[in-house]
């Protein structure tokens, strides 16, 4: 009997296990990068976790766990500014969950942690030794070996590529002190108004304590505004950054709309010790720009019309600029294809990325988003297949909310306000009540 | 791995590249050819780009070619264009699909140039047998590019096109010079001048060049003393023999012997192995989507059939032809853009279906398993009633 048991056993624990339940009250989750939590509801937990790209932490006892496997929403109740109150955290965004007391998850770490860079295509390898950061009397890191803060900002403005993942960066570099370098990846061929307003804001404060790099795969429109900022642009080969006018629909903005962004474009230009002249010829087509460069010393003038010998824009197109033209007019500070060409360009003796922490950053955000497109259509088909689960649907509905706003919204189109949907589930537990 | 390929006969050979217009320059020895006295053979690996760009010229395979060409270390690499999506395409015998016209992703061929500029190391090479339309943005990401007798490089009124549809006059300037932008960062990287890139891609563009000694100055305008392009409606084109008087073409050559001895090489190894690479991925992925095509058909008859007793049947069977689809989408992008082209359904959609189908599946042998439980409950009623 017991031997024709065995394999009966061993498929329930395996399906156990794959249903990442390990009993009725206990559960077991696995996250994305690798680390795993095990314990059961009234659990005393840590949980670090990423909300809208943030990263953010919450202690709290485990109410319970919902939801199908690899989206299962964790209820935990604990403070939440200054009140008690329970908080619904997806899964996929928990980045470690320790149960307090746990042996892993006490204690301060004091000591410091090691890093090793992590070299990119672009980094043809290197046989220097690894990094080591360690932490100063004043709770300020140090790396051992002078470094940049990395991190690819890619996609649309707005929706993978965002404000929130700048600022992360930001604060991964303050823990450093100030003096660090920040280099942004761009590849982006544009995106929402509302974005670049808060990058502004960002950039123009980060620019007074860290120096700021844009390497310019593709920076067009909102990027392109991005990449102003920036106390150095570096180009690769294949870069293009311009064509920023401001629209709405079909429709271009004008009048006392365009002006508006006219000064702000050139104030930015300024902000990044550019010239306004050529930046104006991006946001419309009517500006002008050409320069006359001197042969011995190099230095160039720039005119807002077409006198200069060298042409920029005419009156009659919105600007791009490449490597060649950037360089030549001196918008762009260098052409780089490669990290460790780049890292000739910026004075440093080899390619180092102090840590992965911008990399981390990006491919969190972005991982968030494709789980996001991916599951909001098969949500939305499962509800019209399956009315009877409409409350729990339409709850992670909202959840996504949470997680990945700009892609329901912006993308999406769904509407900006989710408030109707919790008036549906209500009215939903209204009329089932009803029923019984 | 490599088959030897070597110039048996110097004499014809020699005859073919006196016949072209190059040959003169073919006689002399190029500068940044090897030193002949080297004494191993050099190894030249061929990797086409043959067909519609999009699908059969599609960046996935060449992840693969690169790997291959890291494993080999050839000593070239020739990068051998035929692409003309306006044509018939005469080469892929049988398949002449106007289909396929408008699926590349120019952001995936820039990837895929800096892939093969950074990762490779060996001297490349663009051999351009023919290309229209984006094909020629691969054309001008390399600085040393040849081109068959009758070649075309034409077609890059594409790029311009794409921003098409805009009224507002800044709107459409926008979109047109942050394509033309994009375009021109491939004659960037091969180090052609933004003038040339702005004549193709741009029809209201002229194109001049002026000389002094063999230095050519490229203008917008036709002031030079050779006009390429003085129309304001067409874009600039160039065929072989213009682009070699023109000197972005170093030479027209007719086989792969012609250009390896124009390139100084009197004899040469050829690693086939990229040709072989891409050859099977372009009749594999082809293949394949002819499958999809009748799984799709098959699919459709079955869900036509599923009705009465054989419904699960039918529609398992259904379902069976629709994850086979789902498979190969996955597996061939070129499947996936054609799919989505020809059946308007993204892989996303064709899971939502297979899994509506998997739904109405397990609805039927829950059905199925109430009417049983049904029918039992009513024997014991009727053993009730016998009461």
């Amino acid at each position: 009997m017991q031997t024709r048991f065995a394999p009966i056993l061993m498929f329930l624990f395996a399906a156990l296990a794959l249903g990442g339940v390990a009993s009725a009250d206990q559960y077991e989750l696995m996250f994305d990068n690798g680390s795993s939590w095990r314990g059961d509801d009234g659990d005393r937990v840590e949980v670090v976790f990423s909300e809208r790209g943030v990263s953010q932490s919450m202690s709290g006892v485990v109410m319970k766990i919902d939801g199908r496997p690899g989206f299962e929403i964790v209820f935990v109740r604990g403070e939440i500014a200054g009140k008690q109150a329970t908080k619904g955290i997806f899964a996929p965004d928990i980045e470690t969950m320790t149960t307090s007391g746990d042996a892993a998850g006490g204690g301060a770490v004091t000591k410091a942690v090691g890093t090793t860079k992590k070299p990119d295509a672009g980094n043809k390898g290197g046989s220097s030794k690894p990094a080591v950061t360690t932490v100063g009397e004043d709770g300020i890191l140090e790396s051992s070996k002078p470094g940049v803060f990395f991190m690819p900002w890619e996609g649309p403005v707005g929706i993978e590529a965002r404000h929130d993942e700048i600022k992360s960066i930001i604060a991964e570099a303050d823990k450093y002190g100030p003096g660090q370098i920040i280099v942004l990846q761009i590849n982006s061929p544009g995106g929402l108004v509302i974005e670049g307003d808060k990058i502004h804001e960002t950039l123009k404060d980060v620019k007074q304590r860290h120096r700021v790099i844009a390497w310019i795969k593709e920076a067009i429109s909102a990027a392109a505004f991005t990449s102003l900022h920036c106390d150095e642009i570096y180009f690769m080969q294949v870069g293009a950054m311009g064509s920023a006018v401001m629209f709405a629909g079909q429709t271009a903005i004008s009048g006392g709309e365009l002006d508006a962004w006219l000064e702000k474009f050139s104030e930015v230009a300024e902000i990044g010790g550019r010239d306004p002249i050529i930046a104006r010829c991006m946001v419309t087509r009517t500006a002008m720009a050409s320069y006359d460069k001197d042969a011995e010393t190099g230095k160039v003038t720039i005119y807002p019309d077409m006198r200069g010998e060298f042409d920029i824009s005419d009156d009659k197109n919105v600007l791009t600029l490449n490597s060649d033209n950037a360089i030549d007019c001196g918008y762009a500070d260098g052409i780089a294809n490669t990290t460790d060409e780049l890292a000739v360009l910026l004075d440093l003796p080899e390619w180092h990325e102090v840590n992965d922490s911008g990399r981390r950053i990006h491919d969190r955000w972005q991982r968030t988003v494709k789980q996001c497109r991916d599951r909001i259509p098969r949500l939305q088909a499962e509800l019209q297949r399956n009315p009877e689960r409409a409350i729990t649907l339409l709850k992670e509905l909202l959840g996504w909310y949470n997680r990945c706003y700009p892609v329901l919204v912006y993308e999406m189109g769904l509407p900006p306000d989710p408030d109707p949907i919790r008036r549906q589930i209500e009215e939903i537990r209204r009329q089932r009540g009803n029923r019984n | 791995m490599s088959t030897p390929l070597r110039f048996i006969a110097l004499s014809g050979l020699l005859a073919a590249a006196t016949a072209s217009s190059l040959a003169a320059r073919g006689a002399e020895t190029p500068a940044n050819a090897p030193a002949i006295t080297e004494s191993k053979v050099p190894v030249v690996y061929v990797v086409p780009m043959s067909g519609q760009m999009g699908t059969d010229i599609h960046p996935s395979i060449y992840d693969e070619v690169v790997k291959d060409v890291m494993e080999v270390q050839p000593d070239v690499i020739v990068y051998q264009l035929k692409s003309a999506d306006i044509d018939n395409n005469f080469y892929l015998a049988g398949n002449d699909d106007r289909r396929e016209f408008g699926l590349a992703k120019i952001g995936e061929y820039r990837d895929l140039v800096r892939t093969l500029h950074e990762k490779l190391d060996a001297r490349q090479v663009m051999w351009v047998e023919d290309s229209v339309g984006l094909g020629s943005l691969l054309a001008l990401s390399w600085p040393e590019m040849y081109m068959s007798e009758g070649a075309r490089l034409w077609g890059l009124a594409r790029v311009s096109s794409m921003a098409a549809g805009w009224s507002d006059p800044d709107v459409a300037s926008k979109m047109l010079n942050a394509w033309v932008g994009m375009g021109n960062g491939f004659l960037q990287i091969g180090g052609y001048p933004l003038e040339i890139g702005w004549a193709m891609m741009r029809p209201e563009y002229n194109l001049s060049a002026s000389f002094k000694g063999r230095e050519v100055t490229w203008a917008n305008d036709t002031a030079g003393q050779w006009v390429v392009d003085s129309s304001g409606d067409n874009v600039a084109n160039f065929n072989a023999s213009l682009a070699e008087d023109m000197g972005l073409s170093q030479g027209t050559v007719e086989n792969l012997d012609d250009l390896m001895f124009l390139m100084g090489y009197r004899e040469y190894d050829e690693a086939d192995s990229g040709k072989e690479m891409v050859e099977k991925y372009v009749s594999d992925w082809r293949r394949t989507f002819d499958r999809c095509k009748t799984w799709w058909a098959d699919a459709q008859q079955k869900m036509g059939w599923a009705s009465g007793d054989d419904a699960i049947k039918y529609l398992g069977s259904a379902k069976t032809d629709m994850e086979r689809i789902l498979r190969a989408c996955r597996q061939y992008p070129a499947v996936e853009a054609r799919w989505q082209q020809d059946y308007g359904m993204s892989i996303l959609q064709l899971e939502l279906q297979i899994e509506g189908i998997k739904d109405q599946i397990g609805d039927m042998r829950r059905g199925n398993q109430n009417r049983g439980r049904g029918g039992s409950n009513r024997g014991r009623g009727g053993g009730g009633r016998g009461l």
